[in-house]
């Protein structure tokens, strides 16, 4: 029904930026078109798309380097016309190529370092632009995913982590506005579906949603049917549609599960059919029901739950869609100020919307780390091009002198950068995609399916396309130049003195010496960086948690709301869990909390102290919210400071007291005594509670969440739906599992437990972040380190090899070796303590820079910079050592006899 | 006599035979799959418009557009056929290859 899929954007934009110009360009990509499409109707998947890389990547190897070469030379004067050589273009092309091959295979050794340390750089820019296409720029890869809408409520003032969903009434009454703005806006909602299958019970992560959500993101099952709108009232027969992973895991990819009736939190679910493979929107679905809400919930203002997102209706721009939201969100706190004064609706496209805020500065840093690597390989290319140039004189003065003229000359020259580049670009990609592949198996599985775009990392067209173009600005910026600064008076005379010496020699090595305190200083500041990061990391992974993190076994559940609303029947189920875990043998305490640290979710409300003023909703202050058992703080060992633990006695009949963290007392109550103070978390419909005990601070999130203020609430008094349990015990969680699940199932046989692992497992997932970005820059850092030194190494070796009759003549003359080494290995570490210096200045800044992606984990350390100086500068001088003393080892009677 | 301008190079030759053989709707994804059958010689799309192109100059191939098609992203197909001065240039060429072949096969006939 629909057109056959169009070529792969980009790359039909190169072919047409190549051949645009030309008589026969239009008809060459109508030809390349038809071609993609027969092979596009005749295999499914990426294969024409393939085919029509390859074809732009044979036009371009073609016809690319010849029009820069035709540029180039277009922009300089011929010294002397010459009548047009009758063969075609492409031949006087082939013939540069093959002459530049020739002069590059002439000295392989210097060619395949030139290659290599571009290479190098690129490869590692290359991984983190793919890196950022994936997870933050495309991260789907929805039809015109551009045009995919994610709205949501947020508070004046409040921080771009403050966002909430929507209430059902607000939604609802969006549904209804926004008709021309968004075809259909979805609303959808979070829920933990305990599926039985012939395995037993599994948690499954799944999404109430209005029945439009599949149309808007342009999907078709891939058996079966969504849902209907008939299915979408309350009161209708349930239905369900399964992931096709889901499908093919649990139910053996059967097509005999369409019709079927599955039981799900204990009800009778029909299958009505199966999503397509790889689509789980939103984050990790792999069951959706019809969202159905009664009238009394469609009623609430006051509950915010509900996601929302719509694809933008033809024509509609997202300009116009956030003002007309935005409009709508006035008028809504016009008309029902008790819940809505202060916030407003935001809209924002579906990636920027689902993205990981802190991501953008965790991409810039890497990105920059990947530019510095880079910039180090450029002024390493400098130099050897440069070092190389001055041999080369005496050859090119000789063409020059034979009739090859300037323009010539630098074509040639620019045609062996090209090759250069284009070689560094393409040995670029298998590095870049071996640091993504090596970055996705990182990622714990359980993670990945929640940050959209991962499972499409890897190589793609825009990350080769950007690679590409980083390859030829490298080339242009390092390899090129000096080809143009080549002048026709030199030459000459180049020939005459043979080439030795000149006046721009003084001026050149001043320049490369720049290069050389320039190229250090980038190192070191990198190196800093990462030891910093990684210092960082360890003392959050490693450091005092604040409780005791080992021997501590964790798992969740999740109590379905149909069938335990009624807060007694949880709070039995709970009580009667706890007491049958408690009766594993090697389980010495238990404990049960809605959250528990280290975990991804938290749980905050706003706080209202008594006898202050009530707090203005929009800037009222936030606490993370904790309902815990009894036993919570015995089985953490999370100290009490002062006052009383929770007993049995307060129970749900009791007066409501709660534990605050010290954090929460200091702010509050500073220097006063916080025992017996009220306070209040959430509305005001909410009860007062009583302090009766100052709990020690602890780490949650390490980056949003630290020694945040904490309230902990008894798990009888506040009644939640999901529970995360703790064992302290000695066993592994594998080796209780069985018990577990035994335990569990005495009190209720419908409910499966997930997520069971130990404390330290829960920590490292949840500082995967901290630890990918201080891995990386430690990787780019040992790069930048190794590039630096070998630009420091060829730098000497190649001055010495300049200096050998003099280094002779002084030897002849008596100088000592001490003497030689001095003068030649001094000047090394001068250059070198000169861009130390410059990089422990420049990593003041870095240290700030890093504190706030790290979020205040790290900060700059006088003693660790100094050390990754010393570090660099032991490493220069080994590297200007090398070729010194081996300068020395030359009989000086040899050297002086050669001149 | 034929102008120096009608001398064909080699691939003009391949290229104007391959027109002649693929006949009506000669264009460019028949013509290249004439060659590479034929002559067994995998020509560039690239060379292949260029030498067309020069042809036409030439005047020794004439060409027309089709009809344009969504398939080809609007853009029509270009079709060739070779002209009357075209067929001349081929004749004089195989005039002029047949004079040197001839008494040459015997030295060749070694292989």
């Amino acid at each position: 029904m629909s057109a056959a899929s169009p070529p792969p954007r980009l790359a039909e934009r190169l072919v047409s930026a190549l051949v645009g110009g030309r008589p026969w360009g239009e008809a060459l990509l109508g030809d390349l078109a038809e071609e993609h499409a027969r092979r596009a109707r005749a295999r499914a998947g990426p294969s024409a798309d393939l085919w029509y890389l390859f074809e732009a990547v044979r036009l371009s190897l073609r016809l690319a380097p010849h029009a820069v070469v035709e540029a180039a030379g277009a922009i300089l004067k011929p010294r002397r016309s010459r009548p047009r050589p009758k063969e075609s273009n492409m031949g006087e092309f082939r013939f540069d190529l093959r002459l530049a091959l020739r002069a590059l295979g002439k000295r392989p050794g210097v060619t395949a370092l030139l290659v290599l340390t571009l290479a190098v750089g690129l490869g590692a820019n290359a991984a983190v632009f793919g890196m950022l296409d994936a997870l933050v720029l495309r991260p789907f890869s929805f039809t015109d995913s551009d045009r995919l809408v994610l709205i949501w409520e947020s508070s004046d003032g409040g921080s771009e982590f403050d966002r909430t969903s929507l209430s059902p009434a607000a939604l609802l009454e969006l549904r209804r506005e926004s008709a021309g703005v968004v075809d259909a806006l979805v609303g959808y909602d979070w829920w933990d579906a305990n599926l039985r299958s012939s395995e037993g019970l599994e948690k499954v992560q799944g999404f109430r949603t209005h029945s439009e959500l599949f149309a808007a993101l342009d999907v078709r099952p891939a058996l079966g049917r969504f849902f209907s709108a008939a299915e979408s009232v309350a009161g209708g027969a349930r239905v369900a549609v399964l992931g096709f992973d889901l499908w093919q895991r649990q139910f053996g990819g059967e097509s005999s599960i369409l019709g079927r009736s599955l039981e799900i939190d204990g009800t009778s679910f029909t299958v009505v059919g199966i999503a397509p493979a790889g689509f789980d929107f939103p984050t990790g679905a792999e069951i959706w029901s019809p969202l159905r809400l009664t009238p009394e919930q469609a009623a609430r203002r006051d509950l915010h739950y509900l996601g929302a997102f719509g694809r933008l209706a033809p024509g509609v721009s997202l300009a116009t869609a956030r003002a007309r939201f935005e409009l709508a969100g006035r008028q809504m706190a016009e008309r029902y100020p008790e819940t809505y004064r202060g916030r407003r609706l935001e809209t924002s496209t579906l990636a920027v919307g689902l993205r990981d805020a802190g991501m953008v500065p965790i991409f810039s840093l890497w990105q920059a780390a990947g530019f510095f690597v880079l910039a180090i390989g450029w002024i390493n290319v400098a130099n050897m091009v440069l070092a190389r140039g001055q041999e080369r004189q005496r050859e090119l003065a000789l063409l020059d002198a034979l009739g090859a003229g300037r323009a010539r000359l630098v074509r040639l020259q620019l045609t062996e950068s090209a090759v250069i580049g284009l070689a560094a670009a393409a040995a670029a990609l298998p590095f870049a995609a071996l640091g993504q592949k090596i970055m996705r198996d990182t990622m714990p599985a359980g993670l990945r399916k929640f940050v959209p775009g991962w499972e499409s990392l890897g190589l793609d067209l825009r990350t080769i396309g950007f690679t590409f173009a980083l390859a030829v600005v490298s080339v242009l910026a390092v390899a090129a130049w000096p080809a143009l600064t080549v002048s026709g008076r030199k030459l000459g005379s180049m020939l005459r003195e043979g080439g030795r010496s000149g006046a721009s020699g003084v001026r050149r090595q001043r320049g490369r010496a720049a290069l050389i305190v320039i190229e250090i200083a980038a190192a070191l500041v990198l190196v800093i960086a990462a030891a910093l990061s990684v210092r960082a990391t360890q003392n959050i992974v490693d450091g005092p948690q604040g409780y005791d993190p080992n021997g501590l076994v964790t798992f969740k559940i999740a109590l379905p709301e149909d069938r335990l609303a009624d807060p007694v029947a949880r709070r039995e189920l709970v009580r009667r869990a706890l007491d049958r875990l408690g009766e594993i043998p090697g389980v010495d305490s238990v404990a049960a909390a809605n959250v528990l640290p280290a975990t991804g979710n938290n749980t905050s409300r706003t706080l209202a102290l008594a006898g202050e003023p009530e707090p203005d909703p929009a800037a009222a202050p936030q606490v993370d919210l904790r309902t815990v058992s009894d036993g919570y703080f015995d089985t953490l060992r999370l100290p009490l400071l002062a006052g009383r633990l929770f007993t049995a006695g307060d129970d749900e009949n009791a007066l409501p007291v709660a534990i605050v963290s010290r954090a929460l007392a200091e702010r509050y109550w500073p220097g006063r005594d916080p025992i017996g103070q009220r306070l209040r978390a959430g509305d005001a419909d909410q009860p007062w509670l009583t302090v009766v005990g100052v709990a020690g601070d602890h780490l949650h999130h390490w980056f949003s969440r630290r020694n945040h203020p904490t309230l902990f609430v008894p798990a009888a008094q506040l009644p939640r739906f999901g529970y995360s349990f703790a064992l302290r015990t000695s066993q592994e969680a594998a080796a209780l599992a069985r018990e577990v699940r035994a335990a569990i199932a005495a009190v209720d046989a419908y409910q499966p437990i997930y997520e069971l692992r130990s404390q330290r497992e829960s920590i490292a997932e949840n500082t995967i972040g901290l630890r990918f970005v201080s891995g990386v820059m430690a990787v780019f850092a040992a790069l930048a380190l190794v590039l630096a030194v070998s630009g420091v190494y060829g730098v000497m070796a190649y001055r010495v090899g300049l200096r050998a009759h003099e280094i002779g003549v002084r030897v002849a003359l008596g100088a000592t070796a001490g003497d030689v080494l001095r003068a030649t290995v001094g000047q090394a570490l001068r250059l070198a303590g000169i861009g130390l210096a410059l990089g422990l200045v420049a990593s003041l800044a870095v240290g700030r820079l890093l504190g706030s992606v790290l979020r205040g984990a790290a900060s700059f350390d006088l003693p660790l910079a100094l050390g990754a100086a010393s570090l660099l500068a032991v490493a220069a001088l080994g590297a200007a050592l090398v070729p010194a003393r081996r300068a020395l080892a030359l009989d000086p009677a040899d050297v002086l006899r050669s001149e | 006599m034929a102008s120096s301008e009608l001398n064909l190079g080699e691939l003009e030759q391949i290229v104007l035979l391959a027109v002649l053989r693929v006949g009506a709707e000669a264009y460019a994804a028949p013509i290249l799959d004439e060659i590479a059958r034929t002559a067994r010689r995998l020509v560039a799309r690239g060379a292949l418009y260029t030498v067309l192109d020069r042809l036409e100059t030439k005047g020794l191939v004439r060409s027309r557009t089709g009809d344009p098609n969504p398939e080809r992203g609007g853009r029509p197909r270009r079709y060739y056929l070779v002209s009357a001065a075209g067929r001349r240039a081929l004749a004089a060429s195989r005039r002029t290859l047949l004079e040197l072949w001839r008494g040459v096969d015997s030295l060749l006939s070694e292989s």
